[in-house]
């Protein structure tokens, strides 16, 4: 009886509250504030959410800050950086130098955990003392180690880089002398970014603070040293401690450290355009020189704080676009090449691929609030991108997965307003069960004569990738995923493997705010024609030859994205070094036309390479990241699979998630009755923002500014009516 | 000559009237949170999970009932973004728990938080929350940081006590919006 009498009430109070909300829009109508009618959803009064609970949050500068006086921190390392880039058609070389100097009175032993690119190959470490250069020397990690550890006990001088992630990696500097420096030589190569007809080369100089899952592991059995990193083993993550260095804001830093000073010479072979960095101010000098086109990149300043990538980029000159690239390298009797192939940029419009998109949004709780509106968001965008021609459907996965329609349907304007209004009101609550929206998405036959493109919206909050990956792999079949991870700490190793293994592409948006402008680019992708049904075959000179080429899968190719294989080819070692091989990339489909025979081809010739260095090495990394991918897929058995890593790794001299480079002095430095301690080296503090980190939002209006301007242009106005009014009249008088 | 002031008169008005619209609609927005906000209050004991919009259209709703010093009192909005400030201070997006954490808050300082200036070292704060009850904090630290260098941990809190921050812009007189400094007033809980 009570409650249907409160529920009587609540009904009429509801009544009441429509008709104060209608003057309320008549009035913000009136004033302009504008929204579209299907925005209006008059039975959407209440909204549910699982952040019935207010929320918290710590203030990373409280630790900081003493009554607004920063704490100084104040380094016994002081570290200085000198990069040397130099790109030489595809491949990027860098040489590092960081120097490690003693600021103490002590022995010290410096520990650095410092980020590379994450397709990067380390092979090369020197350690410099004095005039002196000792090579380090490539070994199995617990060999290498131990080694260090030895030289570190009786008081050699030594250095040991170790990997730790592909892109995060720690050099351990042992017995730096008191007041003196250790300078330690690091080379690595990569091959260049080249997306949509721009090159970007980044150079990693600090990390955002890792999002670092699961339950402390308390000490037990294993003594950790965890004087290194700000969090302690995890049972997800049992290397927490080395992979969560110190960060220091940079003006808590009491001396001078962490500085770099950065060079890039760029020698791509064919004029380029527009070269600029959005992180740095840059001074860029072109080389004179007869036949090729050299530039020169240096920091304006000199030198700068470590606290944020450097980023270059630059574009091919019009006309000059490669379309194909070759190059090669003879290195211990073995061929090895580097074949870059662009898509055709134009294709007939008939061409287009009509597409079965397939949109799938987490709304587990993790996505609740600024991300399931960014999500919304971005979904309302990608149904308003598709074409009458294309056939959609969405799907919404928490701890249940629901599929708006039974199949996919056609796009017209009926179906996708109510997808729209659907999506409208998904709510973020619950858990994250990503299987059943997998299998969801993927499962069904894909519709005949359509390319199917799942688009999974996502922060990616998983632990069980492996499974994940193994069940993409299983029922992709020719769906295509697409993977955009939102979020404030999205898991993208997750996401970008599960996008290469989907044969799609990883999208991360780092910024909520720039979820429209990355999208675009992606949804101007997915809607271009597609070369798909790509093979990739050698025409090899004589029968005993082989060839090996990574990565494995040849993904599609899309409009602006270029196909990357590196190729080992064995040659006999009497013959001549050079090679009449072809290579041959082809594709049978191109959007709607699909074929027996290739729509498509290039050949390239191997007789047409350009010499260059670098690409066994390049080769010896994709192929342990391949290897790497297998393990991940579970399709190798586990000790076979780490001889195969350690076999490349030792071969290219790389150093891997089994391979460590480890550099001893002979003599010994430090006297034994003086003790050494261990300094753990910081990164500074990313100056964007980070994981779990949040920038403090923007809290001020123009309206003071509006209004002052007003009064101001009103005042002037009103000046001058009376100053033409008073000079019309004199005007009058004159001219009678 | 006469173009030139008529001109100057239309742009003057638009330029006042988008002023003040900004400042009318702080204010009238107000008005319905404070509806949509006992609404939530008395259906809190039908649904723990239920939120009140407080007008159809609107992709924010109120979470928290804010009194800053005796009589100033303010309806706080999830979330952060620009269209939510427009309408009232909001309450930034985090994880935790409020009983080891800090709650963030933010608001415009020309509009809702411009009574943050008056504040000084032990003033009382409350707070309500949707289950009706009301937090007591005391101002325990007013700062000002500079957003280039300093962000906001979201991380799980282990503070010792309940935390609340407020966060505005500054300095208060500033005439152009988009500034890098913050005015954070951090209390806590008694």
């Amino acid at each position: 009886m009570d409650t249907v009498h409160r529920s009587n009430r609540l009904i009429w109070w509801q009544g009441r509250r429509e008709d104060i909300l209608m003057l309320v829009a008549i009035f913000l109508l009136l004033t302009g504030y504008s929204f579209s009618a299907q925005a209006v959803e008059p039975k959407a009064l209440s909204i549910s959410t699982t952040m019935d609970q207010v929320e918290s949050g710590r203030l990373l500068f409280k630790r900081l800050l003493t009554n607004s006086r920063p704490i100084k921190y104040y380094p016994a390392t002081l570290l200085s950086e000198e990069v040397d880039i130099a790109v030489s058609g595809l491949i990027v070389t860098a040489r590092l130098k960081q120097q490690f100097k003693n600021d103490t009175d002590d022995w010290l032993e410096a520990v650095y955990a410092f980020p590379l690119p994450e397709n990067s190959a380390l092979y090369l470490m020197e350690m410099k003392v004095g005039e002196r250069v000792i090579i380090g020397e490539i070994k199995e990690k617990s060999q290498a180690k131990k080694i260090y550890q030895q030289a570190k006990k009786v008081g050699k001088k030594a250095s040991l880089v170790e990997q730790h992630r592909p892109n995060l990696f720690t050099n351990n500097i042992a017995n730096i002398p008191p007041g003196e420096t250790i300078e330690i030589i690091l080379e690595y190569n990569q091959v260049l970014d080249y997306q949509q007809g721009a090159f970007e080369l980044r150079f990693p100089l600090t990390t955002t603070p890792r999002y670092l899952p699961g339950q402390r592991i308390s000490g037990g059995e294993i003594a950790i040293d965890t004087s290194t990193g700000w969090s302690l083993p995890t049972d997800q993550v049992p290397d927490a401690h080395l992979v969560s260095p110190f960060t220091i804001p940079l003006n808590s830093m009491a001396k001078p450290s962490h500085k770099v000073s950065l060079s890039v010479e760029i020698n791509t072979g064919f004029p380029v355009l527009e070269i600029n960095s959005i992180s740095h101010a840059v001074v860029v000098q072109p080389e004179e020189s007869p036949n090729q086109d050299i530039y020169n990149i240096s920091l304006k300043d000199g030198e700068t704080a470590m606290d944020r990538d450097f980023v270059l980029s630059w574009k091919p000159q019009t006309g000059v676009s490669p379309k194909a690239a070759l190059f090669s390298e003879t290195w211990k009797g073995e061929i090895y090449s580097l074949l870059m192939v662009m898509p055709p940029q134009q294709l007939s419009g008939d061409m287009t691929l009509p597409r079965e998109q397939v949109f799938v949004i987490d709304t587990s709780g993790s996505m609740g609030g600024e991300s399931i509106r960014q999500a919304r968001l971005a979904l309302d965008k990608a149904l308003n991108s598709l074409k009458p021609s294309d056939r959609f459907n969405v799907i919404e996965f928490n701890s249940t997965t629901h599929s708006l329609y039974s199949s996919s349907v056609p796009a017209n304007t009926q179906n996708i307003n109510h997808a729209l209004n659907y999506v409208r009101r998904l709510n973020a609550n619950g858990g994250t069960e990503m299987a059943s929206a997998l299998q969801a998405a993927l499962s069904d036959d894909v519709y005949p004569g359509y390319l199917r493109q799942v688009v999974f919206i996502t922060d990616g909050s998983v632990g069980n990738e492996s499974a994940l990956f193994k069940q993409i792999e299983k029922t992709l079949a020719e769906s295509r995923l697409f993977t955009i991870g939102i979020g404030s700490a999205p898991n993208s190793y997750f996401m970008r493997k599960a996008a290469e293994i989907g044969r799609g592409s990883f999208t991360y948006i780092s910024d909520l705010n720039e979820v429209e402008s990355k999208l675009e680019g992606l949804f101007k992708k997915l809607s271009a024609p597609v070369l798909s049904d790509l093979t990739f075959r050698a025409e090899l000179d004589s029968d005993n030859e082989q060839f090996e080429s990574y990565p494995l899968l040849v993904s599609d190719l899309y409009l602006g994205e270029p196909v990357i294989q590196v190729i080992k080819h064995k040659v006999q070692m009497d013959e001549k070094s050079t090679s009449v091989d072809k290579f041959k990339l082809s594709a049978n489909s191109i959007g709607l036309h699909h074929s027996s025979t290739p729509l498509w081809e290039q050949s390239i010739n191997m007789a047409g390479a350009k010499q260059a260095k670098g690409i066994a090495t390049f080769w010896g990394r994709q192929k342990i990241e391949s290897l790497m991918d297998s393990q991940n897929l579970g399709t190798v058995n586990k000790d076979q699979f780490r001889q195969q890593v350690l076999d490349v790794a030792l071969k290219h001299h790389l150093v891997s998630p089994y391979t460590s480079l480890v550099a001893v002095e002979k003599v010994i430095s430090r006297p034994a009755d003086s003790i050494s301690r261990t300094d753990a080296v910081p990164q500074l503090l990313p100056k964007g923002s980070g994981q779990r980190m949040a920038r403090f939002p923007q809290t001020a209006t123009s309206s003071r500014l509006y209004v002052l301007l007003g009064l101001i242009c009103y005042l002037i106005g009103i000046g001058m009516f009376y100053q033409h009014h008073s000079t019309a009249a004199f005007r009058g008088v004159t001219n009678d | 000559m006469i173009k030139t002031w008529m001109l100057l008169v239309v742009v003057g008005s638009v330029l006042l009237s988008s002023g003040g619209y900004i400042q009318v609609k702080a204010i009238a927005a107000q008005w319905m949170l404070e509806q949509a906000w006992k609404n939530t209050l008395e259906q809190h004991a039908l649904s723990a999970d239920l939120y009140q919009k407080p007008w159809p259209w609107a992709d924010t709703w109120p979470v928290a009932k804010l009194k800053l010093g005796d009589s100033n009192q303010m309806i706080v909005l999830d979330g952060v973004s620009g269209n939510a400030l427009a309408f009232g201070p909001g309450r930034m997006h985090g994880a935790g728990n409020v009983e080891h954490g800090l709650v963030v808050m933010a608001g415009h300082r020309d509009t809702h938080f411009s009574s943050l200036k008056t504040l000084v070292l032990g003033d009382e704060i409350s707070m309500q929350s949707k289950e009706g009850t009301w937090t007591e904090y005391r101002v325990s630290d007013i700062s000002i940081v500079d957003t280039n260098t300093h962000m906001i941990d979201m991380s799980v809190g282990d503070l010792d006590h309940a935390q609340l921050m407020l966060v505005t812009c500054y300095p208060f007189d500033e005439i152009q919006s988009g500034g890098p400094m913050r005015y954070v007033v951090t209390a806590e809980v008694i």
